[in-house]
């Protein structure tokens, strides 16, 4: 009696009716939320950090798809083998994409900063400690516009990450370097031009400020504590070469075009490549520093949602095919 | 144009209505009981009165964009319930589910709920026209004129339906299973639920939009999970690439996917099926069975095709309408800590790399300030009021990648933004650092006090 009640209530979760509504459920949720309350992807991301009724809810519905999935498969085979095969890894992809992302949602921890030579990289869950050992920027002397990009990152920063121990791990912006457990990446890096403002021979202010000037071209706007001033500023280009020839600008030591405004007003526009003078400030750059935003992220189920996006991908075409070999196989019989 | 277009949102309400019930009449008359049949029409007209009392106190109703937001997504959720009701049942029902065992079934609670749906389906849509003649009339400054056209427009339409629908027997009502009643009900709703006039006569923009959103929002997390750094780490050509499952024809196909795909699989599904006659020796009564079952399916199919042939249209021939919705993006309050707002630039959800606009509120001085970040295509991140220079503070949408102002509808080239002057925005002085976006609390009550005083 209680294997017969049991397989019953294996048969009642496996049931398309249990997976319809879950995934029903779910879908209602979605749209309200999204149309009553906010963004429910923000909110559920927010709510799985703490959560547990929420994190249960979201792994008894993954149960009851993988449990409708399996026995829909086994259903299949029944009437073809070759069919169940090829309408299985996108369907199994698609379920472990999103079994992988609620888990993920749930244990990742994520850190990030901005880190110079000498800095220490607190990650609070591992034992590990690591100091920034050295930071190579990709500030080449000259870059052209015309200049291709390279595969799927423009540029290539790194830094040195030195352990207590005295294992180093070398970072760059993608992939992730992995140590002990926690991957690292470059999220993001710039140049910080380094600018002394005087008044009447008098430096009221001086040091770097950083800037996102990448790629050339972009405008970044900042104010300085006490100046009244809005500045916005640019790399400048160096002189073309000829009639027609690419941009090209330096960064190992470049020039900028400076604008500053009072009130809405422009009060300064023009190039650094001479100290800059206006109502009586002066301001002189030097060559910059530049500055990288180092992210640590502890997640343990980053490979399985790579790995379900590969099947997911790798299983469209497939599907498609067993699709197209049920349609034949019903019109026949 | 505006007595035309006030005749059309009459015309759209009263075409809504008198096709509706003409729909209930004929599903009452042929698919459920005579007791059950009273109590549905009774409560359905329960709830249109309602409808029509709920539509004249929405005078009462300020018009703000937030009403202005609010309304469309109701009624586009009016729509999903309807739309995903039909499916549901359309799935497990095989198309055809006795009415009147789901009146018994559902006991006392069947007229209410009758009553409450018919009060979902007209109320907030009603609203919303009622709401946009108010506004035309203002416009205008001829609200006679505004509000006959539109009672001319409204009283047409039913009476046309009445006209071809009396006498008949309305036959179609038997072929009409709960799920196909639904699903034309739906129909009806995604055709003409819109607010406007001419502008929005279609639901399909909210699915886009949600479409666009969710479809970014995932992307987001997948790309966080796998830790892909930022622009301009990644080759523009790279983020440009991603960016198009977020433009506006991605959306397009996905909206016509999402509410085209169930359907059209349970058609499908419904119509290759084996025929049970099929098991029988081959000769004259076979033949005749599987024709009856064909013809059968095709019938209860039909509903189907009209609504995939329907959405097809609207989707063909509407898509620059489609395209160019106005979309307000959510207000995320945020607070202000030791004199200043601060906005971090990795916060769930929010990248200003990633070009959208996107809006903050902080409560000053007693009231909510909104305010807008928004990356500049030529670089710079611009931070503004939600409030132009010249129009009443009504803020900022989105439309057809322009930003627009919501009173005028004045696109603002997104290039100037962040530049003082004409129907722009009212920039904002912020202080940019690589983690964060800050701005000065007295800077943002200064601002939003020369609004206030009209003295921008």
């Amino acid at each position: 009696m209680t294997n017969e009640r049991t397989a019953a209530l294996l048969r009642a979760i496996a049931s398309p009716a249990a997976a319809a509504a879950v995934a029903g459920g779910w879908i209602a949720l979605y749209v309200t939320v999204a149309v009553f309350v906010g963004d429910p992807l923000e909110i559920y991301v927010l709510a799985m950090k703490s959560d547990l009724v929420l994190r249960a809810a979201s792994g008894g519905s993954v149960l009851v798809v993988l449990a409708y999935l399996v026995a829909t498969t086994i259903e299949r085979a029944r009437a073809s083998r070759i069919e169940a095969a090829l309408r299985f890894p996108l369907e199994a992809g698609l379920w472990l994409l999103v079994a992988s992302m609620c888990a993920s949602t749930a244990v990742r921890e994520i850190r990030w900063g901005i880190v110079g030579r000498g800095n220490p990289v607190p990650i609070p869950w591992s034992a590990v400690g690591y100091t920034v050992e050295a930071i190579d920027l990709p500030l080449r002397e000259v870059v052209s516009e015309s200049e291709p990009p390279s595969h799927l990152l423009a540029y290539a920063p790194h830094v040195v990450l030195r352990a207590v121990g005295g294992e180093t791990v070398l970072v760059g912006a993608w992939p992730p370097a992995n140590a002990h457990g926690t991957r690292f990446n470059i999220l993001q890096f710039g140049i910080a031009p380094i600018m002394s403002i005087s008044r009447e021979s008098v430096v009221v202010a001086a040091g770097p400020v950083m800037q996102r000037l990448l790629p050339p071209g972009v405008e970044d706007t900042f104010d300085l504590p006490d100046l009244p001033y809005e500045f916005r500023m640019r790399l400048e280009p160096r002189p073309r070469s000829g009639p027609g020839a690419p941009l090209s600008y330096d960064l190992k030591d470049p020039t900028y075009l400076l604008e500053a405004r009072l009130d809405g007003r422009r009060v300064f526009s023009g190039s650094t490549s001479n100290p800059v003078s206006f109502e009586g400030l002066t301001i002189t750059f030097a060559p910059p520093v530049g500055w990288v935003w180092l992210q640590c992220v502890s997640d343990p189920t980053r490979s399985a949602v790579i790995a379900s996006l590969l099947i997911a991908l790798a299983g469209a075409p497939t599907y498609l095919i067993g699709l197209l070999l049920r349609h034949l196989r019903l019109r026949a019989g | 144009m505006w007595a035309a277009e006030a005749l059309g949102v009459g015309l759209k309400e009263g075409a809504k209505l008198g096709l509706v019930s003409l729909l209930v009449v004929a599903w009452a008359r042929h698919a459920v009981g005579d007791g059950a049949r009273r109590v549905a029409l009774s409560w359905f007209a329960a709830g249109l009165a309602a409808s029509a009392a709920v539509s004249a106190a929405s005078v009462l109703i300020p018009i703000t964009p937030a009403t202005r937001l609010l309304l469309p997504r109701i009624t586009g959720y009016v729509f999903f319930l309807f739309y995903a009701s039909a499916v549901a049942i359309l799935g497990f029902g095989g198309g055809r589910r006795d009415a009147s065992a789901g009146f018994a079934a559902a006991g006392r609670l069947a007229g209410p709920l009758v009553g409450i749906s018919t009060l979902a389906f007209f109320g907030p849509a009603a609203v919303g026209s009622s709401m946009y003649l108010r506004e035309l009339s203002r416009m205008r400054e001829a609200a006679l004129s505004v509000y006959a056209a539109a009672s001319v427009g409204f009283a047409a339409a039913p009476a046309a339906v009445w006209i071809v629908a009396r006498g008949r027997r309305l036959a179609f009502g038997r072929d009409l299973g709960a799920g196909q009643f639904l699903l034309l009900l739906a129909l009806l709703e995604l055709l003409v639920g819109g607010r406007k006039g001419f502008g929005s006569f279609s639901l399909l923009p909210a699915v886009q939009e949600g479409s666009i959103t969710f479809v970014h929002n995932f992307v987001h997390m997948v790309f966080m999970v796998i830790q892909v750094p930022d622009h301009p780490l990644v080759t523009t050509s790279f983020w440009n690439s991603v960016n198009t499952l977020f433009s506006a024809h991605a959306g397009e196909v996905m909206a016509f996917g999402i509410v085209v795909a169930p359907v059209a699989a349970w058609a499908y599904g419904r119509l290759s099926a084996p025929f049970e006659a099929a098991a029988l020796p081959p000769g004259p009564e076979r033949r005749m069975r599987i024709a009856e079952a064909r013809t059968r399916r095709r019938r209860e199919t039909a509903p189907a095709a009209i609504f995939l042939a329907a959405v097809a249209g609207t989707w063909i021939f509407g898509a620059d309408q489609i395209s160019s919705v106005l979309h307000l993006p959510d207000i995320r309050p945020v607070v202000a800590e030791g004199g200043r707002v601060r906005i971090p630039l990795d916060a769930p959800g929010f990248h200003p790399a990633d070009g959208r606009l996107h809006k903050f509120a902080v409560r000053l001085e007693g009231g909510d300030v909104v305010f807008m970040v928004m990356r500049r295509p030529g670089g710079g991140i611009a931070t503004m009021l939600d409030a132009c220079a010249m129009c009443p503070p009504e803020g900022y949408g989105v439309s057809g990648g322009h930003v627009v102002c919501i009173y005028c509808l004045t696109p603002i080239p997104a290039e100037t933004l962040g530049e003082a002057g004409g129907c722009n925005p009212i920039p904002l002085e912020a202080r940019m650092t690589p983690e964060s976006i800050e701005i000065e609390v007295r800077h943002l009550a200064e601002r939003r006090r020369l609004v206030d005083r009209g003295r921008s």
